[in-house]
């Protein structure tokens, strides 16, 4: 779950709260809903249900998962954008050549992307998110003075 | 002189762009399965994907379909115990093919030229050539007739019936089996199959397309007993 980024926190807490395993299981539930509802039609409702949740993904963060940091709040969705072009590749190609019909290499590009990377996303580049701004994002959990306001 | 033959491949590039936008022609919808295709009744399978051909204008990648354009046709209900599927193929070619005509015949096709006609199952067919003219293929079409009168008209054992009660035969319309008159046979080819399935199979029945190297587009025409099953649909090769 990605809840704010603690100082506390080991190097794993805080990768853990920089991927976004909630919505990106809210995301996968309903593109297999939208698929068996709608077969080879689903690619337009699944690639708008992407960016619906894509924007309300900033608000969900800051409100509910209460991660109030800039920085790991564009991390996660980000990394949302990531695992959901993994999910749904092969909607995402559907409807992005029915957009771009003349594109010969989208559809190899999305493939690409898709496969390899989550691996890279999750192994590498968060870790290296983590080492140079883990510290920026952390919040202190340190009680302020009694009666601070 | 370099720049002219840049200049005129780009001239081309657009025309066929813009002639295909005008014809509508998208690429195959890519499908995780063939089980989330639920609107249409054919699926093409490359090596890595498999797609729904869910429009009648098909971009076909090269890349991606280097040799053989490997269909699939998917179950549909019918009200009929057996489907027969009368496919023609027709190849346009970049140069002059060998073969105007070939046949193919798939597994469950029966043929009676006993004395007491029973039917006996037929052999399967394979991309065999038609040795006669276009004129003697379409001249054996001009009257009805059944598998074994066209077996003596086209001196080859291709027609055939779908069932052993010999109710059902692929010359039941000999109309369809003629070509098209527009289709310029000295660059193309035309390959008709006899395609036969249990209409109540959960089994998906391919068929494959040739596609050599000088092929520039494929012209599929589909007729069946079975209403849902028929269909025209064009694949431009790039």
């Amino acid at each position: 779950m990605a809840g704010p980024i603690r100082a506390d926190d080991t190097a794993q807490d805080r990768i853990t709260k920089l991927l976004p395993a909630d919505v990106t299981a809210a995301f996968l539930s309903a593109k297999t809903a939208l698929v068996a509802l709608f077969g080879e039609h689903a690619a337009t409702y699944v690639f708008w249900t992407f960016v619906a949740i894509l924007v309300i993904c900033p608000f969900y963060f800051w409100f509910v998962t209460k991660a109030k940091n800039v920085l790991q709040i564009g991390f996660l969705m980000l990394s949302f954008v990531v695992f959901a072009v993994s999910i749904a590749d092969t909607q995402f190609i559907a409807y992005l050549q029915k957009l771009f019909p003349q594109s010969e290499n989208l559809e190899a590009i999305v493939r690409t992307t898709a496969s390899i990377l989550p691996i890279l996303w999750a192994f590498l580049i968060s870790q290296i998110f983590v080492a140079a701004f883990g510290d920026k994002m952390a919040v202190s959990d340190t009680p302020g003075p009694a009666g601070a306001h | 002189m370099k720049h002219s033959s840049a200049a005129l491949g780009l001239m081309a590039a657009l025309w066929l762009s813009s002639a295909h936008a005008q014809e509508n022609c998208a690429r195959p919808t890519p499908v995780d399965s063939l089980g989330d295709i639920k609107f249409n009744y054919l699926a093409l399978k490359s090596p890595h994907n498999t797609y729904a051909i869910d429009n009648h204008c098909i971009l076909i990648n090269r890349r991606e379909f280097p040799k053989i354009l490997s269909f699939v046709v998917l179950p549909v209900g019918s009200s009929s115990t057996t489907a027969a599927l009368y496919i023609k193929s027709y190849r346009t070619f970049s140069n002059s093919p060998p073969y105007r005509i070939k046949l193919s015949r798939g597994d469950g096709w029966y043929l009676s030229d006993s004395s007491d006609g029973t039917a006996t199952a037929q052999n399967r067919l394979d991309d065999k050539p038609y040795t006669g003219t276009i004129q003697d293929w379409n001249a054996a079409y001009s009257t009805a007739g059944t598998p074994l009168d066209f077996k003596d008209r086209l001196k080859i054992r291709w027609h055939a019936y779908a069932d052993d009660q010999k109710t059902m035969s692929s010359t039941d319309d000999p109309t369809y089996w003629t070509t098209k008159a527009d289709f310029d046979f000295s660059h193309g080819t035309l390959t008709a199959y006899l395609l036969r399935f249990p209409s109540n199979s959960q089994t998906p029945i391919p068929f494959n397309i040739y596609l050599q190297d000088e092929v520039l587009r494929v012209d599929l025409i589909l007729n069946s007993n079975v209403e849902a099953l028929a269909g025209e649909y064009k694949f431009i090769i790039h």
